[in-house]
């Protein structure tokens, strides 16, 4: 069988796995029709893992949103300390804005799945009802996509004439 | 610090209807916040945000089950209008027989007589389906749930605004019209909401053993 394992996590050549195992397989089987007719069949599964996978893969190396980069570096500032409350804090006094907590725990979430951010539960306390806190922290991964963020908006920013209009 | 109870309404709420992996988590936020001098107000905000936040990040991470959910609820509820029509008619024969002594100009009687004994039975079914839907997707219930319920609402309030729309002038407008009308389209989704939250009740026993201390 053709089937190739494409679900490779963080491969840059994600795409190039199925189609280079699928060259070696052509030259080894190459005789009865049966098994060509196999093949065009495994051909399409290979092609569909490998569309899926693309789009995976895109999506992985997505732009952090707005909010998103916000979260990163109220954790890059938080270092250990950084839970939901100290956070939304961090977020509120740096933009002047409310925070929703629902917002920060849905962002982490998301961030996690993206392996930027990772987390830990601690201890349940009396002053939290009895319930834990669950820490965050930035991977190495997640640095890097603050640096990536932060060398593109400074290129942007300097190519741009200084803003007018408009109030604050 | 203070050391109050955060509003329990609220954090009932909160308990139930927020989704994700760090409830607890969050709920501990917030009463964390609260006790820290955070106001009431600001308390049922963050729980109504979360909720809210919650179903639609759920409802846009897996739009399959949500297209699922609302084909399965309204074939549900259209399916459920047979029996309930069936039935309906047994039980409004039955209590026009029972409710001899109705005054031809007494608008409750009449209302009882001729509408609500169907329109309960609308209810129940509405709730059966809920359950049914908010069983179906247990991971998400809360999400697929509210979807359901809005679309019924959606589906409600097209009904009545159509039926308003047919009626022509000559044929006069009974009183009870209006009341029905807005049972429909308030009562009806609730109900659909309330029969799922108590579908899946049996999964609230983790939320008391871990209740406010």
């Amino acid at each position: 069988m053709l089937i190739v394992n494409t679900y490779l996590e963080g491969a840059e050549g994600l795409a190039l796995q199925g189609p280079l195992q699928l060259r070696s397989q052509r030259s080894r089987e190459n005789h009865s029709a049966k098994r060509n007719v196999t093949r065009r069949v495994d051909l399409l599964k290979l092609t569909g893992h490998n569309l899926i996978n693309i789009v995976r893969y895109m999506a992985r190396r997505e732009f952090l949103g707005g909010f998103e980069l916000l979260v990163l570096l109220a954790l890059v500032r938080l270092d250990d300390e950084a839970y939901g409350v100290p956070i939304a804090k961090a977020i509120e006094e740096s933009s002047g804005r409310d925070v929703a907590m629902g917002s920060v725990y849905v962002t982490l979430d998301r961030l996690e799945g993206k392996g930027l951010v990772r987390s830990q539960v601690g201890e349940p306390t009396a002053v939290r009802g009895g319930r834990a806190k669950t820490y965050f922290q930035i991977t190495p991964q997640g640095l890097r996509a603050v640096r990536h963020a932060q060398r593109t908006l400074i290129k942007l920013w300097q190519g741009a004439p200084q803003p007018r209009g408009g109030s604050a | 610090m203070r050391d109050q109870q955060p509003p329990r309404v609220a954090t009932w709420l909160a308990l139930r209807l927020v989704s994700g992996p760090r409830r607890e988590s969050l709920l501990g936020d917030l009463i964390e916040q609260y006790r820290q001098g955070r106001s009431g107000i600001w308390y049922w905000r963050q729980v109504l945000a979360a909720i809210l936040v919650g179903i639609a990040h759920d409802l846009a991470s897996h739009k399959t089950l949500a297209l699922r959910a609302v084909t399965i609820g309204l074939t549900l509820y259209y399916l459920f209008s047979f029996p309930v029509t069936w039935a309906g008619g047994i039980a409004e024969n039955w209590v026009s027989q029972q409710v001899i002594l109705c005054e031809p100009d007494s608008f409750w009687c009449q209302f009882w007589r001729n509408q609500l004994s169907a329109e309960l039975l609308i209810y129940v079914a509405g709730a059966v389906s809920g359950g049914i839907v908010a069983r179906l997707h247990h991971k998400h219930w809360v999400a697929m749930l509210s979807l359901y319920t809005a679309s019924v609402l959606v589906f409600e309030c097209g009904m009545v605004g159509w039926i308003a729309s047919q009626t022509v002038s000559p044929i006069p407008i009974s009183r009870v019209a209006p009341i029905v009308a807005n049972l429909t389209v308030v009562v009806r989704p609730l109900s659909v909401f309330v029969g799922g939250i108590w579908a899946v009740r049996s999964d609230f026993g983790s939320v008391h053993a871990t209740a406010i201390q």
